[in-house]
């Protein structure tokens, strides 16, 4: 009697956790998994619309701010051996590159990203609209800050920025090491070090905490910077005319992706001109990759952006080279 | 024996359910230090490690304090305040518990000072969020003195001296438990201080784990439980006074709410200004924050599937955690005492780690291709990983209750040619009824609310609620936030409110 008593009630549970993980667990030959570093506010609207065009079902993963993209591609690297995500959506390019020279991505050359600029294509990734580093104050300064280079007199403190182990921080920072080469990257941040920058966890902390008023100047990317911007607050873009860095957001299908057809279809609509257009409607900050040179394009939250227009297009072959010289010692300055 | 076998396997499945994800996560840790010894010093005493301790350890300990001022007027007002301050004192304690931490902190975010005085606001948002701990072991204290004790202090000594003299040593167990259960909470906690800039060990875990260092598979999980290590020593050290709290209410000290000593009105105010204090103000602010009713209706809207994902995992966890914890508690009655007390330390210890731990141990665990349906589903490993959090604590809520019903009930129910599960149904569970809805409506309240372990298990489409929460928060959109948090907030009221009104029609 009390045998069948406990088996009765083990049985019910065990029904019904079949039932619900069954019910929990998609089949539908339309499903396709994404992993998104997008920011989960601005994306899942796109995504839903995204949705509609292709007829897919589409299971999104989104990164936490605080681990921004990096943490996806470490779970990406951490799945390798039985991946369960079958495009990557990136906020930043630098992340894609590495796992690109890993051996994580399939190649893919999609018809929709074929008038996308060259520097902005790979043979297994695709560039989806661009946001900047920015250098922001909460008042108008009455002396000049002409670049973020200037950053580390110690007059001008406090000064903040976001970790620069992760997302758009990360891509920055490679990039200043692309142009100033190592050695004076190095030492610009030792120097920032010194004049005791603040490392927040996120960009938006790094415009708010300039809006505040607790920093004197940020760098921030500028969808954090009109975001803080519509809310109201007292926060000056300073229009610096050198060392402006573009960080393009990037589209990948993974290798062993479980829905790879699902995935392609995805990955075009991701590309396609029609979602950048879409992409930098819905977030502010964001420009397209397609009309760089258009003086338009660089209108965005009713600010005028064109002084980046003269950014200079680096050379994203070269970053993942860049990073790997840079990780360990920017990890060992910031610790 | 063989009549045991049953209870033995859950009780076995059980144990393998809560340790190998954690066995299997120390034996790597333990290989990767014994192979390259300099981890132990650079997880645990490089100096960006010792910021991070001695942050959490002030916040544990300033939290605790905190939360007992706060706690122990509430506590004396549930058990002795007037009908109407009692109700509300009930209500006041509940609230907050039923409301993720990092909610509390969300009207924090943005207020001056917090960035260069991170300490003080993360302690006060902690204290805000587990005062009630303090005030319901306090006020379980004090209604459960014996009555003829109370009378002859009173009668030999002044109010003042009888409670702080002779009462106090009854009371005070109860009020240093709920500090040290306080204290351990705090240990634990990862989304509210890293909001707030104070530094802690679980987002510093996190962030350790997901660092864009390309590591060997499993180093940066096995580093992670290297700098866990000492967190379960750290949470034990705190949880010891509630032990011996536990004891002191599990002697032979019941009775009746006394007809000497009353709660003033004066103190019924000052219990109600704290109660206003917290819940109502975080109320307040959340409110204060809403934009427009059609931005609201947007922003709740937009995360449509979290919601629903929120609904569906907690219910889901709520129920197994609540009634395999009465399975197993009711399978454990007929065990010798030694056998009961191994199988209950061995299932409440892995609730000492800390969760962020808890979570890579089970990625770890489960991503391997056996476990392809649960790991590859939205909402498998959320649940999952409640489980492994919570059923400490549903075992926990639960013990006193079943260890307090006679056995014989339903053995004569049986003996009466009742089945077994009908002699439970109908003679044992009614008379739980009121601690399963207690524990039903908690652990769905904190499955609703958790962060730390499904930030780190939910697959792709399965997003909670706290998720959004915890990114519009870095993102500072405050009337999101806002509507969000009441939302969770409204769904754990009712939560209770379903819990104990389907206990009230059932009785």
């Amino acid at each position: 009697m009390k045998k069948s008593f406990f088996f009765s009630i083990f049985s019910l549970c065990l029904c019904a956790s079949v039932v619900f993980f069954s019910a929990c667990q998609t089949k539908t030959d339309n499903r396709v998994v994404l992993y998104c570093s997008v920011d989960e506010v601005y994306a899942k609207p796109l995504i839903k619309q995204l949705e509609l065009q292709t007829g897919l079902q589409i299971d999104a993963l989104f990164d936490t701010e605080a681990t921004k993209t990096a943490g996806l591609a470490n779970r990406i690297r951490a799945e390798r051996a039985r991946g369960r995500a079958d495009v990557f959506w990136s906020s930043a390019l630098l992340q894609t590159l590495l796992m690109s020279e890993e051996g994580l991505l399939e190649p893919y050359d999609s018809l929709n990203a074929r008038d996308l600029p060259p520097q902005f294509r790979g043979k297994d990734w695709a560039g989806v609209g661009t946001r900047a580093r920015v250098l922001v104050t909460r008042t108008p300064q009455s002396f000049d800050v002409a670049t973020v280079a200037h950053l580390t007199g110690g007059s001008l403190k406090p000064v903040g920025i976001s970790n620069v182990q992760f997302g758009t921080a990360s891509d920055w920072a490679t990039t200043l090491a692309s142009r100033w080469g190592t050695p004076k990257t190095l030492h610009y941040f030792r120097a920032l070090k010194t004049s005791d920058v603040r490392v927040l966890p996120g960009n938006g902390d790094v415009a708010r905490q300039t809006a505040q008023g607790v920093l004197r100047f940020g760098v921030t990317d500028s969808d954090d910077y009109l975001a803080l911007q519509r809310q109201g607050k007292s926060l000056v873009l300073m229009q610096t005319d050198k060392d402006n860095v573009l960080v393009p957001g990037a589209v990948s299908i993974l290798k062993n992706a479980p829905h790879p057809e699902n995935a392609k279809k995805l990955f075009d609509a991701i590309v396609s001109a029609q979602n950048e257009t879409a992409l930098t409607k819905q977030m502010p900050g964001v420009f397209s990759l397609r009309r760089l040179n258009q003086k338009s394009n660089w209108q965005s939250g009713g600010v005028d952006f064109s002084f980046l227009m003269n950014t200079p297009r680096d050379n994203y072959a070269k970053w993942p080279q860049t990073w790997r010289q840079i990780r360990e010692p920017l990890n060992q300055i910031f610790r | 024996m063989p009549r045991r076998f049953p209870s033995l396997f859950a009780t076995g499945a059980l144990l393998f359910f809560l340790w190998a994800p954690l066995i299997q996560l120390g034996a790597r840790a333990a290989i990767l230090a014994t192979q390259n010894p300099s981890l132990w010093r650079e997880s645990l005493f490089s100096s960006a490690s010792r910021a991070v301790w001695v942050g959490t350890l002030e916040l544990c300990i300033l939290t605790a304090i905190v939360a007992t001022i706060l706690g122990v007027p509430v506590g004396f007002c549930l058990a002795r305040g007037p009908k109407i301050a009692r109700f509300v004192a009930a209500i006041g304690c509940a609230l907050p518990l039923g409301v993720p931490p990092v909610i509390v902190a969300a009207p924090f975010v943005s207020a001056r000072g917090v960035v260069d005085f991170p300490l003080p606001f993360a302690v006060w948002t902690l204290a805000l969020s587990f005062y009630p701990l303090v005030a319901l072991a306090t006020g379980a204290a004090i209604a459960s003195l014996p009555r003829g004790e109370e009378e002859a202090a009173l009668l030999v000594s002044s109010a003042r001296r009888a409670w702080f003299g002779v009462l106090g040593r009854r009371i005070w167990p109860a009020i240093a438990g709920g500090a040290g259960a306080v204290a351990a909470l705090c240990a634990w906690e990862m989304g509210a201080p890293d909001l707030l800039g104070q530094p802690s060990f679980g987002m510093s875990v996190y962030r350790a784990l997901n660092s864009p260092q390309v590591l060997a598979p499993g180093e940066g999980a096995a580093r992670a439980a290297l700098s866990g290590a000492p967190v379960p020593l750290l949470a034990l050290l705190f949880l010891l006074p509630s032990l011996r709290a536990l004891r002191s209410f599990s002697g032979d000290t019941q009775g009746s709410p006394t007809l000497i000593s009353k709660f003033s009105w004066f103190g019924a105010g000052a219990a109600g200004l704290i109660l206003g204090l917290s819940p109502g103000w975080i109320l307040w602010e959340l409110v204060s924050s809403l934009e427009s009713p059609a931005a609201t209706w947007n922003a709740i809207a937009a995360n449509d599937d979290a919601l629903v994902n929120t609904l569906l995992s907690a219910t889901f966890s709520a129920a197994i955690l609540t009634f395999g914890a009465l399975f197993l508690l009711i399978s454990w009655r007929r065990w010798p005492a030694k056998g009961r007390a191994f199988a209950l330390a061995a299932t409440l210890l892995p609730g000492l780690v800390a969760p962020i731990v808890v979570g890579v141990a089970l990625i770890e665990w489960w991503n391997r291709a056996l476990f392809a349906p649960l790991y590859d589903s939205s909402l498998g490993m959320v649940i999952i990983g409640h489980a492994a959090r919570f059923f400490p604590l549903a075992l926990a809520l639960l013990w006193a209750p079943v260890a307090r019903l006679n056995p014989d009930l339903g053995s004569a129910a049986q003996n009466l040619g009742a089945s077994p599960l009908r002699a439970l149904f109908s003679t044992e569970i009614p008379l739980l009824s009121l601690a399963l809805a207690a524990t039903f409506a908690v652990v769905w309240a904190l499955c609703a609310g958790e962060l730390s372990v499904t930030v780190l298990v939910h697959g792709p489409g399965g997003d909670t609620l706290p998720l959004p929460i915890f990114n519009l928060l870095h993102a500072g959109l405050a009337a999101d936030v806002a509507a969000l948090c009441l939302l969770l907030m409204a769904l754990c009221g009712a939560a209770m409110g379903l819990a104990f009104g389907v206990v009230r029609k059932w009785r």
